[in-house]
């Protein structure tokens, strides 16, 4: 009984996207689709014990995008009664009337085979169905062995976790209905002394570790195991050395080079940002059309590859919010530069038949837009220890804690939680306050070695920020440590 | 709802008024059958065009209402959100709250709820006009910037956004605030290729206000003076920052330092520091939501009335603002600066004011021999907050001053360096004016500097 009421709500909620639908149609649409989105999020945090965050949320509403004389529309609202979703249609309609006053071209759409079809990430737990003391409990754990030490002025543990079922259907016969689970936490700790402040984080920054999946990937993170050392390391940093303001080889932990391959691959190779269409905001891209199959993006052992399918991946779906299948492709091949991040509006733009299956929106109220699909670094070969004997002298960084970039992708400069000289082929004395600023493609140039399998990790970001208006986005980059020859490192005033 | 007129598009002006809040509220204390609880309403109608090479490639409408019950148990809390004000959605989200009081442990920050009176000021920031300007009065404005672009052989882009919102807060002991705001706003890059570029924006409460004359000047010839950049070597120079510019460093400034949460756990670069001279006598900076060139929100996320504070007075930083947590730590009053609860940045600076004077900025570039002109910062971020010490780059203008004259363009650089260095070198300010930088709603109203020391650490390609 459970299940066919169930489905009987599934079909109610199919049955007000295809009806968006046919009130664009029936209102002057050329091509109309329309997402209904119902999320549950759940995000809970334990600071200085106690409870910093503990938020149920749960959102809907209906997004309906229009083509009418090849100008776009787009209107959002949260309230999915009859009249307020032919309202919804009628006035995207109207919307894509008035952007008809001031354009260029008309917007054409790379074909798309039709998908009739339901897709769901796989996973083992449902966080859901965790009890919520158990998850607290294990926060509060966290948070106790963190502040063990009085260095630490502030801990927080947190974790969060989302269902987003997505249903789509387009005036062209495409019905699709997706459901996308994603688990993520993380611990931090501050600590506070000799006038300084320092903060490590585990598994990484920006809100930790995300993945696609159940609580199994909570689990997997091992917080209680790591909680020890990110809470000495916090501490030790404190009366560590000052990072070296000198050219050097550097040795790039997966903390840290997921965010470089996000800013200086990932961003730059967004086909809107490329033709101009994010000028006004974050910028252009320094990779321009004229580069593909061409450009020297990387050295030899730079293989980056784009795969919505990855197993695990933030970005990883049956389809786009446009319903473009999950595809995966190369974007550099030993070095050289391949393909864009694509959506159904930009493909032709390039001659390209088909779009890449990059065109997403953080939910309902925010159109889709081209974002960075899954983005990694292909392993290479040898383990970091052995990387770091054939280094022999360097600084190894890692963690992401600060970013900066130049608005064409060129200049960047990052900030790491932690670094360790390398001399004599081993670790030697921890480091604070690492920076490197670099070139992006004499940067990824200067790779001269990428560790294999074994040191390969997925990082997943959750907060990625693109858009006037801005959204919010999420995505995986797989990467092992790397070395980079001759990086400007500490900088400083 | 209050009705608009007509078509579908006059329906997006149909705010969310006292009454259905007051309604939505009681809905969600029946369900709470007697625990103490608040309900946060956020509604915003928006209708955003964005257009880039010279045409519209983006027009969005949209209308979202976040609802937010906090249930507060003695020392318990539990939060749950919705998107929806329909009575099931309530009734769901106090129910999943409730869940979370069941399941906390206790908390001594955890406050009893505010309890009226307390007197929230009116604050006069709506408009009607731009509350029901549409998507074409948007595309007329678009299409007068552009013309402008391709009449100088410039490529425009840029946005026109249009947003009326409500706020209204509620609690169990009687407690309400309901604020309505309007922001009009409109910016304007205008791109000469190989990276050059000019900017300009500019935001009021009143759709008529916006000067899209002015915007159309400032970004195009900023983008006509600024081909061909030459290349000057890295260093520590002698600078005039337009308002944006200051802006974006005010950002990290109120970020970082203006709250008293940072400040009790000495993360801040001003703990232990307070009544300190830490800057040049130049720099006055207050916090107040009820400036008229950047109205905010006349009560905090607590119901608090939100208070006018002093943070910097002649380059000593005085106060830092608090919510109820942090004021009871320190043996003060709140200041009215709480953000929704519980939080972990703690309280915030939202409508920050650096004070100024009534000199254009050219009076400030009159006074600097050898030095550089920064029209706009990019992507700034934090290296080490304690320090204030920052990086980013320029952007959208970056010209060489000489004998007290803009003399030419040079390519964009990236400075690095410390807030507090900074601001102790600085030797003059000009005419404030909002400007688009501000977390969470705020604004901020800042004047150009001209700072005698100011390092950049390398540069790029355009």
């Amino acid at each position: 009984m459970q299940a066919k009421g169930h489905r009987a709500e599934e079909d109610d909620v199919e049955d007000k996207v295809l009806k968006a639908v046919e009130v664009a149609v029936a209102s002057g649409a050329d091509y109309a689709d329309a997402r209904l989105v119902l999320l549950r999020q759940d995000t809970l945090g334990v600071r200085n014990g106690a409870i910093s965050t503990l938020e149920l949320h749960e959102e809907e509403g209906l997004g309906v995008r229009v083509l009418k004389d090849g100008a776009w529309g787009y209107a959002a609202g949260p309230r999915l009664d009859g009249g307020s979703i032919a309202r919804i249609a009628r006035e995207a309609v109207e919307i894509a009337r008035s952007s008809s006053l001031v354009m260029n071209r008309a917007v054409t759409l790379a074909s798309e085979p039709l998908h009739q079809d339901r897709w769901t990430t796989p996973f083992v737990i449902d966080p859901f169905t965790v009890p919520l003391d158990e998850k607290l409990s294990l926060l509060y754990e966290l948070d106790s062995i963190l502040r063990s030490r009085e260095e630490i002025r502030v801990a927080v543990s947190q974790m969060h976790y989302s269902r987003r079922t997505t249903f789509f259907a387009s005036s062209e016969g495409s019905v699709i209905h997706q459901e996308i689970l994603h688990s993520g936490c993380g611990i931090e700790a501050t600590a506070v002394g000799e006038g300084d402040v320092q903060r490590r984080t585990y598994p990484m920054s920006h809100r930790g570790q995300a993945m696609s999946g159940g609580y199994e990937v909570i689990l997997a993170q091992q917080l209680k195991e790591n909680a020890p050392r990110v809470r000495d390391e916090a501490a030790s940093l404190l009366t560590a050395k000052q990072c070296p303001s000198e050219l050097m080889d550097v040795i790039i932990g997966p903390g840290q080079l997921c965010l470089q391959i996000h800013e200086s691959v990932g961003h730059p190779n967004e086909l809107d940002r490329v033709l101009g269409w994010e000028a006004a905001y974050a910028g252009t891209s320094f990779n321009t059309p004229e580069h593909l199959g061409t450009f020297q993006y990387g050295s030899e052992v730079v293989n980056l590859v784009a795969d919505n399918t990855l197993p695990g991946g933030m970005a990883t779906a049956g389809y786009d919010d446009e319903g473009v299948a999950a595809q995966r492709w190369y974007v550099v091949k030993q070095g050289v530069f391949q393909d864009y991040f694509t959506a159904r509006e930009t493909a032709p733009l390039i001659d390209a038949g088909r779009s890449r299956g990059c065109c997403r929106a953080e939910s309902w109220y925010a159109i889709p837009i081209t974002r960075i699909p899954n983005l990694s670094l292909l392993p290479g070969e040898g383990t970091l220890d052995e990387l770091i004997a054939d280094t022999g002298t360097g600084v190894m960084m890692d963690n992401n804690k600060s970013w900066s970039i130049d608005q064409r992708r060129l200049n960047f400069q990052f900030g790491c939680e932690i670094g360790w000289e390398i001399k004599g082929g081993k670790l030697g004395a921890m480091l604070k306050n690492c920076t490197y600023q670099g070139i992006t493609p004499q940067f990824w140039r200067s790779c001269d070695a990428v560790c294999g399998d074994s040191e390969w990790k997925l990082m997943g970001l959750s907060n990625c920020g693109k858009g006037q208006p801005g959204q919010r986005s999420w995505m995986t980059h797989g990467c092992a440590p790397a070395r980079f020859r001759q990086v400007q490192i500490g900088v400083s005033a | 709802m209050v009705q608009g007129k007509g078509s579908v598009m006059n329906d997006a002006v149909a705010l969310l008024t006292r009454e259905e809040a007051e309604r939505a509220a009681a809905e969600a204390f029946r369900h709470a059958n007697g625990t103490p609880a608040e309900l946060l309403i956020e509604w915003q109608a928006s209708g955003s065009t964005r257009f880039s090479n010279n045409a519209i490639t983006q027009n969005v409408s949209s209308r979202t209402e976040s609802v937010t019950v906090r249930l507060v148990d003695g020392k318990r809390q539990g939060k749950a959100e919705t998107t929806t004000l329909s009575p099931s959605a309530i009734a769901r989200a106090v129910e999943r709250a409730k869940r979370v009081v069941g399941h906390g442990h206790d908390d001594e920050d955890t406050l009893p709820l505010v309890a009226p009176p307390q007197e929230h000021r009116k604050v006069d920031a709506f408009s009607t006009r731009t509350a029901e300007t549409g998507p074409d009065q948007r595309a007329r404005i678009v299409q007068r910037l552009v013309d402008r672009c391709r009449s100088e052989g410039l490529t425009g882009s840029g946005l026109v956004t249009m947003r009326s919102h409500v706020v209204s807060y509620a609690n169990s002991t009687g407690l309400t605030g309901y604020h309505t705001w309007t922001e009009a706003s409109a910016s304007l890059t205008a791109a000469a290729g190989d990276g050059v570029e000019g900017w300009a924006e500019m935001l009021n409460v009143d759709v008529e206000r916006i000067d899209t004359d002015w915007l159309m000047e400032e970004a195009v010839s900023t983008a006509l003076s600024g081909r061909n950049p030459g290349q000057i070597p890295t260093g520590t120079y002698h600078v005039v920052l337009a308002p944006a510019a200051v802006s974006e460093l005010m950002l990290f400034w109120t970020w970082l330092g203006s709250g008293a949460k940072a400040y009790q756990e000495d993360r801040s670069y001003v703990s232990g520091k307070l009544g300190q001279k830490l800057f040049s006598s130049l720099l006055t900076v207050s916090d107040d939501a009820y400036h008229p060139m950047a109205p905010g929100l006349p009560f905090d996320f607590e119901g608090m009335p939100r208070q006018r504070v002093l943070l910097v007075d002649k380059g000593v930083p005085c106060a830092v603002v608090h919510d109820r947590i942090t004021a009871r730590r320190a043996g003060v009053q709140s200041t009215g600066h709480s953000l929704p609860q519980p939080n972990t940045s703690g309280p915030m600076a939202l409508n920050v004011v650096v004070e100024g004077t009534d000199k254009p900025l050219d009076e400030l570039v009159k006074d600097v021999d050898q030095g550089l002109l920064v029209k706009r910062f990019h992507y700034g971020n934090v290296l080490e907050p304690k320090k204030l010490s920052l990086t980013g780059m320029t952007r959208s203008g970056l010209f060489r001053i000489e004998g007290g004259e803009v003399v030419g363009p040079v390519k964009n650089m990236r400075f690095t360096d410390d807030l507090v260095s900074v601001f102790s070198t600085l030797e003059d300010v000009g005419r404030a004016e909002p400007t688009g930088k501000a977390l969470f709603g705020g604004g901020f109203v800042v004047p150009p500097m001209r700072v005698r020391e100011f390092s950049f650490t390398s540069g790029t390609e355009f």
